[in-house]
């Protein structure tokens, strides 16, 4: 089998294992994760998700993290995909900000569209 | 069996069918005039639940799915996103089930719209941390595709036919710089990536790193394999602990699935990479210096010719290539030269990534093809000039760079235009600068700070910026002096003709640049001592207006020199000759009462 042969089986094995580890949460968030996401308080924001987790007992909550999209300005960036709903960005995320996001957001559908991206 | 290149499958549910078909016979006739009828197929497909965004279409292979797509749009979407691959990201909804475990930089069309993402492509959108993100995303592929049927030389053609330049700042062709490399004959070689990012104010090659590693491992394991070397080092500064990390993770992950070390993917080449660690000297981004730090020297350059691809690392070949430049290696390699080649301008090809920040709404790291002008990226990305100031000038290249004035806004970037508007590409910091910035000031700042950063091994460097500094203090001080001006640009231009490397070369410029746009603010400061911005503190004088003094103290009660007077609820006055000019008094005051002239 040549290189090329190999690689495609070895994208083929990640996307399955991509899709199935992610679609099997519905709620997916992703918390920007960079040294400047972090200074300006991503790591909290990260922190206080886990919490929510725990508190909430979201056991369909996928929290991940992604390198820096590029918008500095409007750091910490969270990004709420929840299933069949349109994906959304949240920017200058607190940790109460984020517990109001997952309140209205995720469990009552409705979008907070003054902290959206 | 015709070959299709796209699908496009247009919702045709219950609900939408009638409304759609309008849609499906326009799209059709667009695609007949756009000649584009025999390699993309329409589809009907079945209601895709977005019944509130419709009408939708879902474009595959690269599972886009547009919403609310108008008659209008159609046109749109196929001349940019069939035609010429650029898709209407104002149209975009999301993507598909593996896209979507990802996402994808939408939302925000006023900062990502006129964006074009090659290097920076799965920032923001993979887990860095995750080698099967980048996998599942192509990852790799460039790789596997030269080990399978690309020859070294093959790969070294192809850079040339992409026209890539080197990111770091000189702008050198990487084909040419890895022709030289493998034309070199030695049993050992060596490819360095240098991610010693020193400018101030410049952050793209960390976010890159921490954003998405494992495409620095990619470019720099295809560069190895062109140039014959077996061995890869990053040379990283040590203030970038996550960047670090990330990598080492990456390097981690990429081993334990035979994508680096012996025998890659089954084939013959092997190449291993390590990472050492800068201390942050600014000099080591130089190749020479670069090289002495890793091999245990002193940072220091050394006068090339002989260049590194003869004579390197260890008296070895080495090839080094800037964190962006490796970036865009396994994208080339995937899409094809031919591809890259149609993005950019004539002479400078792809994308280049700007770090911009300075005096604008949106800060950030943007990525755009080379060509698109200074306004584009200042106003529409950046969304204008923050709390409605006027624009003043924007530097670019950081401290090796100059100044651009507003009347070369329009200029289209590349690394000619800029050089020709008396800056450079450098590695692309761009700090954008309002009225409220001191030209004489900034141009202190950037000296002050390659003075400190001079290796002191050449002359012209060592003594002749820090006597350039001198005058600049001066002169912020109020105590320039007739002829100053004229001293600086002859020290300048002597300093770039004769230090040793391109960092003291390239010092004098900001100074020589701030002296050609703005002279007539150094003229201010040297005949007038007035500095126009309110920066240069000595040449301040803070006043009291009379009518807004309501005599309530606050200045007085923080004047560290106590040379605010005056009684109660009546008017106070600054003593000017104990005045410091620290300011205290101007923030502290209420009542605007307080001005600086």
């Amino acid at each position: 089998m040549n290189p090329l042969e190999q690689i495609k089986i070895i994208q083929e094995e990640a996307r399955t294992r991509v899709s199935e580890e992610k679609s099997s949460y519905p709620i997916r968030i992703f918390v920007g994760n960079a040294t400047c996401e972090n200074a300006a308080g991503a790591e909290s924001v990260y922190k206080e998700l886990q919490a929510i987790k725990k508190e909430e007992k979201l056991d369909q909550l996928y929290i991940g993290q992604t390198g820096c999209s590029g918008r500095c300005d409007r750091e910490p960036i969270v990004q709420v995909f929840v299933e069949n709903r349109i994906p959304t960005k949240y920017c200058e995320m607190t940790p109460d900000k984020i517990r109001k996001v997952i309140k209205d957001h995720v469990q009552n559908k409705k979008i907070i569209k003054e902290w959206t991206l | 069996m015709k070959e299709y290149k796209y699908a496009i499958s247009i919702c045709a549910g219950p609900k939408c069918r009638n409304k759609n078909q309008e849609l499906i016979k326009t799209l059709k006739d667009e695609l007949e005039k756009a000649k584009l009828s025999d390699v993309v197929k329409v589809l009907e497909s079945g209601c895709m639940g977005y019944c509130d965004q419709g009408p939708i279409m879902m474009v595959h292979p690269d599972n886009v799915t547009y919403g609310n797509v108008k008659k209008l749009d159609i046109k749109r979407i196929v001349n940019d996103h069939l035609k010429n691959k650029k898709w209407v990201s104002d149209l975009i909804l999301q993507r598909d089930q593996v896209a979507n475990s990802f996402f994808p930089n939408f939302g925000d069309v006023e900062f990502f719209g006129k964006q074009y993402r090659i290097t920076l492509r799965n920032c923001g959108v993979i887990d860095p941390e995750a080698i099967d993100d980048y996998l599942a995303l192509r990852g790799y592929e460039g790789l596997a595709k030269v080990l399978t049927s690309f020859s070294p030389e093959d790969v070294i053609d192809e850079m040339k036919k992409s026209g890539l330049r080197g990111r770091g700042g000189g702008g050198y062709p990487v084909g040419f710089k890895w022709q030289n490399g493998a034309d070199t004959p030695s049993e050992e070689k060596y490819i360095i990536c240098n991610a010693d990012e020193g400018d101030p104010g410049a952050f793209m090659d960390r976010s890159a790193i921490e954003g998405d590693p494992h495409t620095i491992i990619e470019g720099m394991i295809i560069g190895g394999y062109a140039i014959g070397a077996k061995k890869g080092i990053v040379y990283i500064r040590a203030e970038y602990p996550l960047a670090i990390k990330r990598l080492n993770i990456a390097i981690a992950q990429a081993k334990e699935k035979n994508l680096l070390g012996e025998n890659i993917l089954g084939s013959n080449f092997s190449f291993d990479l390590e990472l050492r660690l800068g201390a942050g000297a600014f000099v080591c981004g130089e190749e020479t210096a670069l090289i002495a730090s890793i091999e245990g020297k002193r940072g220091m350059p050394k006068p090339r010719p002989p260049f590194p691809t003869q004579v390197g690392l260890f008296g070895k070949p080495t090839v080094i290539n800037n964190v962006e430049t490796l970036a865009n290696i396994p994208v080339i390699i995937l899409d094809g030269a031919a591809h890259f080649a149609t993005i950019g301008t004539d002479k400078s090809k792809g994308t280049k990534v700007f770090a911009l920040a300075g005096a604008v709404k949106n800060t950030g790291l943007v990525e755009v093809p080379m060509g698109t002008t200074l306004r584009e990226i200042i106003y529409d990305i950046g969304g204008g000039i923050s709390n409605n100031n006027k624009f003043k000038a924007v530097q670019t290249g950081g401290p090796s760079g100059g100044f651009i004035p507003e009347k070369d806004l329009d200029t289209p970037i590349d690394y000619d235009t800029l050089a020709k508007a008396g800056s450079i590409m450098g590695s692309g910091g761009m700090i954008v600068l309002d009225e409220n910035s001191c030209m004489v000031d900034i141009a202190k700042f950037f000296l002050d700070f390659t003075q400190n950063e001079s290796c002191g091994k050449c002359t012209p460097c060592r003594e002749g910026t820090k006597r350039m500094l001198e005058i600049l203090i001066r002169i912020t001080e109020g105590k320039g002096q007739a002829g100053d001006i004229e001293k600086l640009e002859r020290l300048g231009n002597m300093i770039k003709k004769s230090a040793l490397c391109g960092l003291g070369k390239a010092a004098p410029n900001p100074v020589l640049s701030t002296i050609k746009h703005f002279r007539s603010e150094y003229e201010e400061h040297i005949n007038g001592k007035k500095c126009r911005a309110g920066i240069c503190r000595s040449l301040l004088s803070y006043k009291i207006i009379e009518e807004k003094c309501i005599g309530c103290g606050a200045c007085k009660r923080k004047c560290p020199t106590n040379c605010i007077s005056g009684e109660k609820k009546a008017l106070h006055i600054i003593d000017q000759n104990d005045c410091i000019h620290c300011g205290v008094c101007f923030e502290t005051c209420k009542f605007d009462a307080i001005i600086k002239e």
